[in-house]
């Protein structure tokens, strides 16, 4: 998977699960933390969301805010994991 | 032998038991000598910075064993702590700062980063090194003659105001010392019980975490904000720690149970569970019970930050846990009385000195807000708010104080916020008027806001745009006609199962 392709999932996923659709301005590099765009209660659904829908496992000690601050951390996250999986 | 203030509990312990555990932090911990040598070090660099009897010094830091270690230190000279938010914005933190004058800013580089502030401040670590400040000052007491009693302020918690100011809530040694003592006793805490510390120190759960540990002479093993929403962790801390005693919001309780496995888990040390800051739904608590009682014993304790903890209600399997839990009878040496308009109103040693810089309380009743009806035995039970109040996951929100930040936005013309769903679907609506020249913000342009000057717990869900918003007979905005007629009724329901219902119990 491309980073690309992986932030544009997570991204979807952001729209459609957590802001209903009004998801205008958000981009790869919006805080997500700082901004409150993810609770702290929807960090599990994220990792969750991951684990069905790229097959990636993220380890409980990897959600933390450093790689959760934005899409792109999330995404190189998830791609950095998928690499270690193979 | 005169009363034991709230540090002196950690000295009489670095006395008689130095080498039993105190503090317990993620990646250090100390003995009660450790602690109490390190918090006279403390005390002696808070003097040198000019600190005195009655100032207060703000912490605005992530959870640590030496940010415990400082509320000690600040208590033993007199002075008053101030835990601050480190989730929230530095706007936010510099508000609180001139409210309460502050004399000193502890805090870390990481948080102020380039920021700067108007007072003196102390940084919890140099930034070259993994060094202390204070690490060259001496362990033995500062020679200062301070003059302490039950009446002498001891902390200020700031909570959310109805007017976009936080309001600083006054505590007494004596204030936290009623309510302590009497859970110690209740809960039967003595010097082998661990106790689990899952709130942040500016919410006032922890201070039972921190001060019935010491006094009691046990351990208290801090939970670092990362972790705090991170189910399987949680239940590993228990693990991992032998934690006896869990206090935290339900909400938490019921990620661990969904996300976490808690029911699952073997936990063969936990013997206290308690849990405050908004309703337990009764399903999820059913299922605690009927799972671990009475090997675990579950407590409801309510309070606002003004009163402490003032009533409590003992769990047992002979409840009936198909309808709300009573928030219970009176404690920690209080009075309760219900008022004409049936709230209660709660007198006795808890009852806050008053708000900063308002006329002091005077040992007067203090008014909840919070309706109340009493059942058999003296029990209370919660029935809701008489003014815009709301609990978000525990935290107390003045829909108001957010009213009057989304206001200043330059695209808004009128704005009135509104909480929907209980637990772990509370989420908060604005119902926003955008500007004509403008149009209405967009929802990430609102949560921008909201961020540049509200806690976290305090940023906007959800936006709906209204073209007005409708007025009461009384001349007020109408919060529950905008909620009538653009949430449905089915949205909470459809917003269960976004959390997590989707999993078997």
């Amino acid at each position: 998977m491309e980073l690309e392709n992986v932030c544009n999932q997570l991204k979807d996923y952001i729209s459609e699960d957590i802001l209903e659709g009004k998801s205008m301005g958000l981009t790869p590099t919006t805080p997500l933390l700082e901004w409150g765009i993810i609770n702290s209660l929807e960090i599990v659904r994220l990792s969750n969301f991951v684990k069905t829908s790229m097959g990636v496992d993220i380890p409980s000690e990897k959600l933390v805010a450093e790689n959760l601050e934005t899409i792109e951390t999330i995404g190189k996250m998830v791609l950095d994991l998928q690499k270690e999986m193979v | 032998m005169s009363e034991l203030m709230l540090h002196h509990h950690v000295q009489e312990r670095a006395t008689s038991h130095p080498d039993a555990l105190a503090v317990v932090g993620s990646c250090h911990a100390m003995t009660y000598q450790m602690l109490d040598d390190t918090a006279n070090q403390m005390a002696h660099i808070l003097i040198e910075k000019g600190v005195k009897s009655g100032d207060r010094v703000g912490i605005w830091a992530h959870k640590s064993v030496d940010v415990v270690a400082m509320m000690q230190a600040i208590l033993r000279i007199g002075a008053v702590y101030v835990p601050l938010d480190p989730s929230s914005p530095f706007s936010r933190m510099n508000t609180v700062l001139i409210d309460c004058d502050l004399a000193l800013l502890v805090t870390t580089h990481i948080l102020l980063g380039d920021k700067t502030v108007l007072v003196p401040t102390l940084f919890l670590s140099n930034l070259t090194d993994r060094s202390h400040p204070w690490d060259s000052f001496p362990t033995s007491p500062p020679a200062v003659e301070v003059t302490i009693t039950l009446d002498t302020m001891a902390y200020i918690l700031y909570t959310s105001g109805s007017t976009g100011t936080p309001k600083g809530v006054c505590i007494s040694h004596g204030n936290a010392l009623a309510f302590v003592k009497w859970a110690v006793d209740r809960l039967k805490i003595t010097s082998t019980d661990r106790l689990a510390n899952h709130a942040p120190f500016h919410f006032d759960l922890s201070v039972f975490d921190i001060y019935a540990a010491f006094m009691s002479g046990a351990s208290m093993h801090i939970i670092e904000e990362s972790m705090a929403y991170i189910p399987d962790k949680l239940v590993a801390f228990i693990q991992e720690h032998d934690i006896t005693t869990w206090y935290s919001v339900p909400s938490v309780l019921i990620m661990m149970m969904i996300d976490g496995s808690l029911l699952e888990s073997d936990l063969p040390t936990l013997r206290n569970l308690i849990f405050a800051g908004e309703p337990f739904p009764p399903v999820y608590l059913k299922t605690l019970v009927d799972s671990w009682y009475p090997k675990v014993k579950f407590f409801n304790f309510y309070g606002p930050t003004e009163t402490n903890v003032c009533t409590y209600f003992e769990v047992t399997d002979k409840e009936d846990l198909s309808t709300p839990i009573p928030i219970g009878k009176i404690c920690s040496g209080n009075k309760g009385m219900i008022s004409k308009e049936n709230t209660l109103v709660v007198s006795g040693p808890t009852v806050m000195l008053g708000y900063w810089g308002k006329p002091s309380q005077d040992k007067k009743p203090y008014f909840t807000g919070d309706r109340v009806s009493i059942r058999k035995e003296g029990q209370y039970m919660y029935l809701g708010r008489l003014d815009d109040m709301v609990k978000v996951r525990g935290h107390r929100i003045e829909l108001g104080d957010i009213d009057a930040v989304l206001t200043q936005h330059p695209k808004i013309r009128a704005c009135v916020s509104a909480v929907v769903g209980s637990g772990l679907q509370a989420r908060i609506i604005a119902f926003v008027v955008g500007k004509s020249s403008t149009g209405a913000p967009s929802l990430i342009e609102i949560k921008q806001h909201c961020a540049a000057h509200l806690p976290r717990s305090m940023i906007v869900d959800k936006l709906v745009e209204v073209s007005q918003i409708p007025i009461t007979s009384t001349g007020k905005y109408n919060r529950r006609k905008l909620v009538e007629q653009h949430i449905s009724d089915q949205e909470s329901h459809i917003k269960e199962s976004t959390y997590g219902i989707r999993k078997r119990l």
